[in-house]
């Protein structure tokens, strides 16, 4: 069987505008709307995520109308799998269940409630949702700081210990367990649903760890696209640098345009993604270098056009099928799975694709627009230094 | 030509044969019901003696778990050492008869501004503090900061205790293979398999540790653990010189044959027992009650420091010991007891675990107390000294823990994840092999051979090491076979390309091969870079997908490249006349 005949000789550089303009407006515009349409997940925005699963079926609306009589109103509910899964994902931008509104309410309650044991302050603990320090001038009894608390409405975890002595050194200094926020999301859909209801997946990420992990995927991605530039410039020519580096940021692009198109969530796992891609679309290029090298090598005298040309013809076969083979063995999770596993394949999917698009459509004209670039760079200075060597 | 060629038949082989015996513990695992895959007795019940002990684990996601990131405040800690600091200074002053106007913290919470009513007063506090607190440093208008060396030890040792206390309450709560790790400058990584009460979990992780000093009961232990008679197998009974105990390597076993046996005005304890061999290496766990008194005589609290410190003279010379400071009150205290209880033994309780019991040898009036270990050895008792300061800085100077990150996946979700996970990924392999074997018949044949070898060997090597399964590393499993079969499609149309220019099929293959190699080479090199950048980035569940990657590009080049020509050459030599592509 064959896909590609032997002896194709198409004229993929011939039509190198048309397809290097499409891909160009293509990048320009998916770089335009990342930053308006791709919806970072908790990793990196912090927040809260629960996943619940229901033993009755339950309508989206529903669901949402609870969430938000919860006090979450600002919260998204999706539906996750097929509909008679009844699974949904809550997700909560916030990290705690107080909002600064709040936090001055039981300022006030709390100055009031202790005014004779020398109120200080009362600060949330900025890394966490869940816990609040107080500060007095004069220690106070584990009694009055509870009754205080309930005088102020606080709402305190249910577990033991919802107060904790942190005086040291003679400084008064306290810390309120409040309830987390998944707890009381989870406490208001048992409060409906009873024992329908099953919290299946909990994520919580800070808004500090969600920046640091933010910074590090980008890191991450450009570390790995100059490694293997570095990598191509050693083991190849100068002149395929360009195109390799091209393509690749043309693949991690087009891929990023999978959360741009959906709105799914972009995560850790996304990351992931765009790192393989970047591997895969290098392994499909080299490939191709690799043939020009070779062409150029036994037809000593071949223009750098048709070098390309026979190159990209003759390992077309080959670019095709390993793209195939690789979208084949990601089909069964298309099927089965859901989440972020179902967004890895489809968004891996589209990157294999682009990856095969531009290693026959966009890596050589780029390599040639490069070397002529460089011809006529050197003819020019050929040129000034005969005028000058005349004057 | 014969012989190397078994050879090579004989290398397959025994590469095939190795992977299997290192996979025999993960299929063991996976055969047990699963309720019973986390009993490590039942798990080595089915495994047979000559297998490898490491076997292949199921990440968070896939069998259900708490996975927290716990960030310790170091900042605080350091603040309130500073605060500890100026009143030690005052203290000091008051006892020297130096007059200071005032020893403040400074706004700006880094350092402690001193200043004397007189500047002969000054003067001779400066000299003085200078030798007596040497881990802090003098700077213009008598300001005293510490010493960037001693602040940096001192912040990494904020984050030690913490996850000292972390692991004593992991591993006091019994949670089957938990990791405990530091992440980054301050983080604790802590996963709990099969945990899935996340706010339990935090509560219970959070706590600040609480450290107590309890006299010893010796007369009534003797009296209370005679009375027990039928002792259940794996708890033994000894006798530390001062009070007899039970011990076992099993604590709530240890814990269940106690309870309810203390007199009254007495509770019964757990210690740890640190096992060493003859050099030094610690052993596995072993547990120990101590019976002490109800009554706490002392709290953390009033403990101002903890520090190692070596014998200057005398008989013990070199010696390490730990010093340890309260604060006034503490030093009252403290000196009461130790003055009432010369000969008896202080028991040093952090978190209801007691590290150890030292005897009171003297009273102790100025709250400046000296611990000296018993054992003669120098390296070891350095490392049970800094494991006391340890555990004494936690119940003092804890530095407060909070959250930074929770993912907990519930137990009934894994299962769910695992049947999907696999059905795709057979799925994926299924369709990979039917078309590489419709596209290039006899060499797809031999192509999926190698790719199911290259299974096998990630698979090896992923149990060899005891790495951990996760949904992304199962995604990326079927990945990395897909991509890895690009090595035999670039032989595979190499040697369509030979034929076509009218090589003999023996000769299509032979060039085939060395033709197609620098374009496996390069391209797999490239995608090790970006796997290995990965493999730097990831955590977790990412990590698992990197470490499947790498191996399986490896892999790929003696699966794809060397299986491959072996069995060609082997179709070959049995007499095949052509080669079918």
């Amino acid at each position: 069987m064959e896909i590609i005949k032997p002896g194709t000789t198409i004229d993929f550089l011939g039509k190198r505008r048309t397809f290097v303009t499409a891909s160009f407006a293509l990048v320009l515009l998916i770089l335009v709307l990342i930053p308006l349409r791709v919806n970072l997940g908790v990793d990196f925005a912090g927040g809260t995520e629960i996943e619940v699963k229901f033993h009755r079926a339950v309508e989206v609306e529903k669901l949402r109308g609870q969430v938000a009589e919860a006090g979450f109103g600002g919260a998204s509910v999706q539906q996750i799998g097929s509909a008679d899964e009844n699974a949904f994902l809550i997700r909560v931008g916030q990290v705690s269940v107080l909002s600064d509104e709040d936090l001055e309410r039981y300022r006030e309650a709390f100055a009031r409630e202790l005014s004779s044991y020398g109120f200080v302050g009362l600060s949330f603990n900025p890394s966490t949702g869940d816990l609040l320090d107080l500060r007095t001038e004069r220690e106070v009894p584990e009694a009055e700081l509870l009754r205080a608390a309930r005088a102020a409405g606080l709402p305190l975890t249910q577990r033991d210990e919802p107060v904790r002595n942190l005086t040291r050194a003679g400084q008064p200094a306290y810390q309120f367990v409040i309830q987390g926020l998944s707890d009381k999301v989870s406490e208001a859909l048992q409060a409906e649903f009873g024992q329908d209801v099953e919290v299946r997946r909990v994520e919580f990420v800070g808004p500090q760890v969600g920046k640091q992990l933010r910074n590090r995927g980008i890191m991450a991605v450009l570390l790995a696209m100059v490694g293997i530039v570095l990598y191509v410039l050693f083991r190849f020519d100068v002149r395929f640098a360009p195109g390799t580096l091209v393509g690749l940021v043309h693949d991690v692009v087009i891929t990023t345009g999978y959360w741009v198109v959906t709105g799914r969530e972009f995560n850790l796992t996304s990351i992931a993604v765009l790192l393989t891609v970047v591997g895969y679309s290098v392994n499909d290029k080299v490939v191709v270098f690799d043939r020009v090298r070779e062409v150029a090598a036994r037809r000593k005298g071949m223009s750098l056009y048709d070098t390309i040309n026979t190159a990209v013809n003759e390992t077309l076969s080959r670019t095709i099928v390993t793209g195939l083979t690789t979208v084949i063995a990601l089909l069964g999770f298309l099927v089965f799975a859901r989440g972020s596993i179902f967004d890895f394949s489809a968004a891996m999917i589209l990157g294999i694709l682009a990856g095969t698009y531009s290693s026959i459509f966009v890596a050589g004209p780029i390599a040639l627009v490069v070397d002529r670039w460089v011809q006529k760079r050197e003819t020019e200075r050929k040129v000034h230094e005969s005028k000058t060597a005349q004057a | 030509m014969e012989g190397r060629f078994f050879g090579r038949i004989g290398l397959v082989v025994a590469v095939v044969l190795v992977a299997i015996y290192f996979l025999v513990p993960t299929f063991v695992y996976f055969s047990l019901p699963p309720d019973q895959r986390n009993d490590k007795e039942a798990f080595e019940a089915a495994l047979p003696s000559w297998a490898p002990k490491k076997r292949m684990t199921l990440g968070l996601d896939l069998q259900g778990g708490v996975h927290l990131v716990m960030g310790v405040d170091v900042d605080k800690a350091v603040r309130d050492r500073i605060e500890r600091r100026a009143d030690e200074m005052r203290a000091w002053a008051d006892r020297e008869g130096l007059a200071y106007a005032s020893i403040e913290v400074d706004p700006s919470r880094d350092s402690v501004r001193t200043s004397f009513a007189s500047e002969q007063d000054a003067a001779a506090f400066r000299t003085a503090a200078e030798s007596y607190w040497g881990d802090m440093r003098r700077l213009a208008g008598d300001r005293w900061v510490f010493d960037p060396v001693f602040l940096e030890q001192f912040r990494e040792s904020a984050v030690d205790q913490a996850l000292r206390t972390i692991r004593d309450r992991v591993d006091r709560w019994g949670v089957t293979e938990p990791t405990i790790a530091k992440r980054g400058s301050d983080g604790i990584l802590v996963q709990l398999p099969g945990f899935t009460d996340p706010e339990r979990a935090k509560e219970l992780l959070g706590k600040t540790a609480q450290l107590e000093f309890r006299l010893t009961a010796e007369d009534e232990a003797n009296e209370a653990l005679s009375r027990i008679t039928d002792l259940p197998e794996g708890v033994t009974r000894g006798h530390d010189g001062y009070q007899a105990y039970l011990q076992s390597a099993d604590r709530k076993l240890l814990e269940k044959v106690l309870e309810g046996k203390a007199p009254e005005g007495t509770r019964f304890f757990i210690g740890r027992v640190e096992q060493r061999d003859a050099i030094g290496v610690a052993g596995p766990a072993v547990y120990r009650s101590y019976l002490l008194r109800s009554k706490v005589e002392l709290t953390g609290d009033k403990l101002t420091d903890a520090r190692v410190a070596v014998e200057q003279g005398g008989l013990g010379a070199g010696r390490p010991y730990v010093a340890i400071t309260f604060d006034k009150e503490g030093a009252r205290i403290f000196s009461e007891l130790t003055g009432a209880n010369v000969g008896r033994r202080l028991a040093i309780v952090l978190d209801d675990t007691v590290n150890s019991a030292p005897v009171i040898n003297s009273k102790i009036p100025d709250g400046n107390a000296q611990i000296t270990l018993g054992t003669a050895n120098y390296n070891q008792a350095l490392e049970e000294a800094n494991d006391l300061v340890l555990v004494l800085r936690s119940g003092a100077l804890p530095a407060p823990v909070s959250i930074f990150e929770e993912r907990t996946v519930g137990a009934s979700l894994g299962p769910e994840l695992v049947r999907s996970g696999s059905t795709a990924a057979i799925i994926g392999l299924v369709l990979v092999i039917a078309f590489m074997i419709a596209y290039y018949r006899r060499q797809g044949v031999v192509a999926s051979a190698a790719l199911l070898l290259n299974g096998l060997l990630i698979l090896a090597a992923l149990s060899s090491v005891g790495a951990t399964l996760t949904l992304p590393g199962i995604a990326g499993f079927v990945l990395t076979l897909g991509m890895a079969v690009d090595a035999n499609v670039l032989i595979s149309e190499r040697i369509r390309e030979e034929l076509r220019a009218g090589r003999t099929g023996k000769a299509a293959i032979r060039e085939g091969y060395r033709r197609a190699f620098t374009a496996i080479f390069d391209s797999n090199v490239t995608t090790l870079i970006a796997a290995f950048v990965l493999l730097q980035y990831g955590t977790g569940p990412v990590r698992g997908f990197a470490v499947t990657l790498s191996i399986g590009i490896i892999a790929s080049f003696f699966t794809a490249v060397y299986v491959t020509r072996v069995i060609n050459e082997f179709l070959l030599a049995r007499g095949a006349q052509t080669v079918s592509v």
